[in-house]
């Protein structure tokens, strides 16, 4: 017997890829959006900690704009700085 | 005047004069002409006479005048006799009736003479006053003497016949009134008719003289509405495209009233004096008229809405005979009765077990259409929906799932009226409500379900003027038209807004990942309706499924401009990359089993839930899915697909989904066949291609070949591992592939390619797998259906006990949810549930073939069993 596929759509689900799961600010998905979002995905970005602790980007960012912040990662209180994302 | 003033004037009148005698015989003997069975009036006259006779005794003598007396008696007893036997429904009849009514009319006038004479004679004052109370008490004996139902028979077949001649003459009217012979002009016409009614006016007239007119007024409606229904039937009865009240009512015009006209019309103001000239009738035919014009609309009411049901089968080719509904319902009373009728008819004839929900759901949109166009105010729809809603809620779990399909499928948006919002059929509604009163619309409904079990349907005035005094009435608080979204109102009957969408969803989904050519424009289409009626929110993860398809297909062409991913020619390869939150939770689920093992029910039968897959749904999915060696060319693309997304995309990465999507299959086999299949999952692909490498396989050989070797391991824990589930998963694909005659299982374990079908089989087979069912469902369906092919077939050699495991485990998520809703069961209300819930595949099995899956899953460690119940294991347990 000889088998040919002659077509085929094919699905697939994306995921991030990161340290965690979920938000450690928002505590959402980041499969999901972030409290502010609607479109996942290129919609509502992860950003990831050279301590590399992943978040929402839109979290981070507001987190890093309140006061209290003093510009550290709200998980392990390092100086936040965004990791190089390799191109 | 009773009868001792009677006697007391004869007695009077004797004194006058010895021509009383003469002329009081011309009485009795004008009287014995009457000969309409007046038994009682003979003897009263002959009682009179004797008291005549016995005053004028002294200058007659007694003799002669008690002779003439007996001869007198005897003579009027004799007519009544000969009268009363007259009385038949005979061919002659009529003439009978007419001569019968003139003699005694000719009798009464004579006798009338006689006593005016009497009047003169004697100079009483004022003249006149004893004939008519003579003429009263004439009619009343002459009435009470009657037989009456012999006379009254008699008369309505002459009543009848008479009408009947009228209406066979009356085409020729009609044709005349159309314009096309224009030879005979009004005047004409007028003559035919009176020609026509000449004989049942004469004869009314003298019936009216002897005062008998009256006692046959009952016979005479009896009689037109007996022609007035029988006429109705054959107009209207099965004809729903036509407009059956306009030609009735001309037919009023043309048969009935001239005959009406005829009886009745000389009736008030007409004496012995003026005959029967006409005129002065008029109060009494307006009366009758507007009698018969109600029986009408009651009777052609009654045949529409015999033939209700069918009418709304042929909506809307219906329209007319609908019209007929609405306006008889205007002129008649009768909304309750007819609403009662039509609900109880829908429900003898609508809501039939034997009858497919998705025919239910078409017929009622029928339903809803026919109804608003008659009722714009809904609540007539409103009555007669009760017992379906009631019907769909407790006997069809499928009600929202066909409403879905019927939407979805073609022709389904015109059906309910999504672009147009139905302005069309609704003559009076203000067809769409505004956007912002949704949501009061809302609580309409909402309320209008609480109350609406027990409020009887109250009739609303249903033309316009009337509906306006309505409103003015209710304060303002008018209630709008009901029926202003068509697809609301269905889906209320079924299930609740947010179920639809649901519902919506899942089946958008399958749509979209479930075929080779994606109905991407007319889905986009449809949602954007959608969001119109059920707002922007309510869409948004619908809408998200679409823009993921279309990036899906922006990336892919990308990918292929880019040079990343290259198919070969001849295949039609496309993707669509999902995220995943936004999808209905069966995405990452292999139909019927989930690919989390004992988590949430996984059977959109059980219950489908709103949310989205979990993450934790989705990291189980994406460890099985990721499980599976793909077969080529498909192996290459996903590859190249997923490096080129992790580049662009990084740091995110794809999961491919065996289970889901379609790929169409071709299979060459050596005799020369062709098995062509479209719509079957990649993971059914992935298995037909090993016995393209190889003939012969044992299911535990196949799951090594296409699993990755990292899950080629067996059970060693509680959980089943990713090999365990595959396993179900590559049994219901070799049963997929064997039912269509690939493959067949060369013993209890070994399947093998058909390469020499026998006998012979047609040389091309292309099998769709949605034909059969709609959806990803229809592997799993066939499969299933297969399965108890199976069983009733080939009576396996192994024994039922051994085998009816496997087929068993199919049940496991559902029995596992199960006790995960419900705590803890006994085995028997597990038995019946799943009787109940398990629709795909339907659950046939024996309570001890359960009792085994469940010492299966207690065997795992997954369930508890004590005290006869049934529970989850909990963490405590362990
Ligand atoms: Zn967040
Ligand atoms: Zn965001
Ligand atoms: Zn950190």
């Amino acid at each position: 017997m000889r088998c040919e596929i002659l077509g085929a759509r094919l699905v697939a689900a994306w995921t991030w890829n990161a340290s965690d799961d979920t938000c450690g600010i928002c505590r959402l998905p980041f499969d999901a959006t972030c409290t502010d979002c609607k479109l996942p995905g290129d919609g509502c970005p992860l950003a990831i900690g050279q301590c590399t602790h992943p978040f929402h980007l839109h979290c981070i960012l507001k987190w890093l704009a309140s006061a209290n912040s003093r510009g550290q990662c709200p998980l392990c209180r390092q100086e936040w700085q965004f990791q190089q994302q390799a191109e | 005047m009773n009868s001792e003033s009677w006697q007391g004037w004869w007695r009077e009148a004797v004194d006058a004069d010895a021509l009383v005698s003469r002329k009081s015989g011309a009485v009795v003997e004008a009287l014995s002409r009457v000969g309409l069975g007046t038994a009682l009036l003979a003897h009263h006259w002959t009682e009179c006479l004797r008291q005549v006779e016995g005053v004028a005794l002294g200058r007659d003598g007694g003799e002669s005048a008690m002779k003439r007396a007996e001869r007198h008696g005897r003579s009027l007893a004799e007519l009544a006799g000969e009268a009363a036997g007259g009385v038949s429904v005979r061919h002659d009849a009529e003439r009978e009736w007419l001569a019968a009514a003139r003699r005694a009319r000719d009798a009464l006038v004579e006798a009338e003479a006689a006593i005016e004479w009497l009047e003169q004679r004697m100079g009483w004052r004022p003249r006149g006053a004893l004939v008519q109370q003579f003429r009263v008490e004439c009619q009343a004996r002459i009435a009470a003497g009657l037989d009456g139902d012999g006379f009254r028979r008699g008369m309505r077949s002459v009543f009848a016949g008479r009408f009947e001649q009228l209406c066979t003459a009356a085409p020729t009217t009609t044709r005349l009134r159309s314009g096309e012979d224009t030879t005979v002009e009004g005047d004409d016409q007028d003559d035919l008719v009176r020609q026509s009614t000449l004989p049942i006016r004469q004869l009314s007239g003298h019936l009216q003289d002897v005062g008998l007119l009256p006692h046959l007024i009952d016979t005479v409606a009896a009689c037109a509405y007996a022609a007035i229904t029988r006429h109705v039937e054959v107009t209207a009865a099965g004809h729903f495209s036509c407009y059956a009240l306009p030609p009735l009512l001309s037919w009023l015009e043309r048969c009935v009233w001239p005959w009406l006209e005829a009886i009745f019309g000389n009736r008030s103001g007409a004496s012995l004096a003026d005959g029967h000239s006409s005129g002065g009738g008029g109060g009494e035919a307006a009366h009758w008229r507007a009698r018969f014009a109600h029986h009408t609309y009651e009777a052609l009411l009654a045949v529409r809405t015999r033939e209700m049901f069918d009418m709304v089968v042929d909506f809307p080719d219906s329209l007319p005979a609908l019209r007929d509904v609405r306006e008889c319902l205007v002129h008649t009373d009768a909304r309750g009765e007819f609403a009662q009728a039509v609900r109880a008819q829908f429900r003898r004839r609508l809501l039939q077990p034997g009858a497919a929900t998705a025919d239910q759901v078409l017929h009622y949109v029928n339903t809803v259409k026919a109804l608003r166009w008659i009722d714009p105010y809904g609540l007539l729809l409103e009555s007669v929906s009760e017992p379906v809603r009631q019907y769909w809620r407790q006997n069809r779990g499928d009600a929202l799932r066909c409403v879905v399909e019927t939407l979805t499928a073609p022709g389904g948006e015109a059906l309910f009226e999504l672009e147009a919002s139905g302005v069309d059929a609704t003559p009076l509604g203000g067809g769409n409500a505004a956007n912002g009163d949704k949501e009061e619309e809302e609580e309409e409904e909402e309320e209008e379900e609480e109350e609406g079990a027990q409020a009887p349907w109250q009739p609303e005035p249903l033309d316009a003027p009337l509906r306006l005094h309505t409103s003015i009435r209710c304060g303002g608080a008018a209630r709008r038209p009901r029926n202003a979204d068509l697809l609301s109102r269905v889906i209320h009957m079924v299930s609740s807004r947010e179920a639809f969408v649901a519902e919506y969803q899942q089946c958008l989904s399958e749509r979209l990942v479930g075929r080779l050519q994606v109905p991407y424009e007319e889905a986009l289409q449809q949602v954007e309706m959608l969001k119109v009626r059920f707002g922007d929110v309510a869409l948004s993860r619908c809408e998200m499924m679409l823009k993921d398809v279309s990036d899906s297909r922006r990336l892919w062409n990308s990918a292929r401009a880019d040079g990343a991913v290259s198919v070969p020619d001849g295949t039609a390869v496309a993707p669509v990359i999902a995220s995943y939150m936004c999808w209905p939770p069966t995405l990452c689920q292999s139909q019927g089993v989930g690919w989390c093992p004992g988590g949430n029910t996984t059977s959109s039968s059980i219950s489908r839930p709103h949310e989205a897959p979990s993450l934790a749904t989705m990291r189980t999915a994406a460890a099985a899915a990721a499980a599976m060696r793909w077969p080529e060319p498909l192996a290459t693309v996903t590859a190249a697909l997923s490096a080129y997304y992790a580049r662009v995309k990084t740091p995110r990465v794809l999961h491919w989904l065996p289970h889901a999507g379609a790929c169409r299959v071709r299979l060459h086999f050596e005799d020369g066949r062709v098995l062509e299949v479209r719509h079957v999952a990649p993971v059914a692909a992935a298995v037909i291609s090993c016995f393209a490498q190889r003939s012969a396989w044992t299911e535990s050989e196949l799951l090594d070949e296409i699993l990755v070797p990292e899950n080629r391991q067996a059970a060693t824990g509680p959980t089943p591992t990713v090999r365990e589930l595959w396993q179900l998963q590559v049994r219901r694909v070799l049963r997929f592939w064997s039912r269509h005659g690939a493959i067949r299982a060369v013993d209890a374990d070994t399947y093998q390619v058909i390469e020499y079908a026998s006998p012979p089989t047609a040389a091309h087979t292309a099998v769709d797998a949605l034909d059969m069912e709609e959806g990803p469902d229809a592997l799993e369906s066939q499969v299933e259906r297969l399965l108890h092919d199976d069983d009733v077939g080939t009576a396996s050699s192994s024994s039922s006990a051994a085998s009816a495991q496997p087929e068993m485990l199919v049940y496991e998520n559902y029995v596992l949810g199960m006790l995960t809703n419900f705590e803890a069961l006994p085995l028997e209300r597990i038995h019946n549930l799943l009787k109940m819930f398990c629709t795909e595949p339907p659950y046939h099995q024996s309570p001890t073939q359960l009792a085994a899956l469940l010492r299966h899953l207690v065997n795992r460690g997954e369930v508890v069993h004590s005290h006869g119940m049934y529970r989850r294991r909990q963490p405590a347990d362990l």
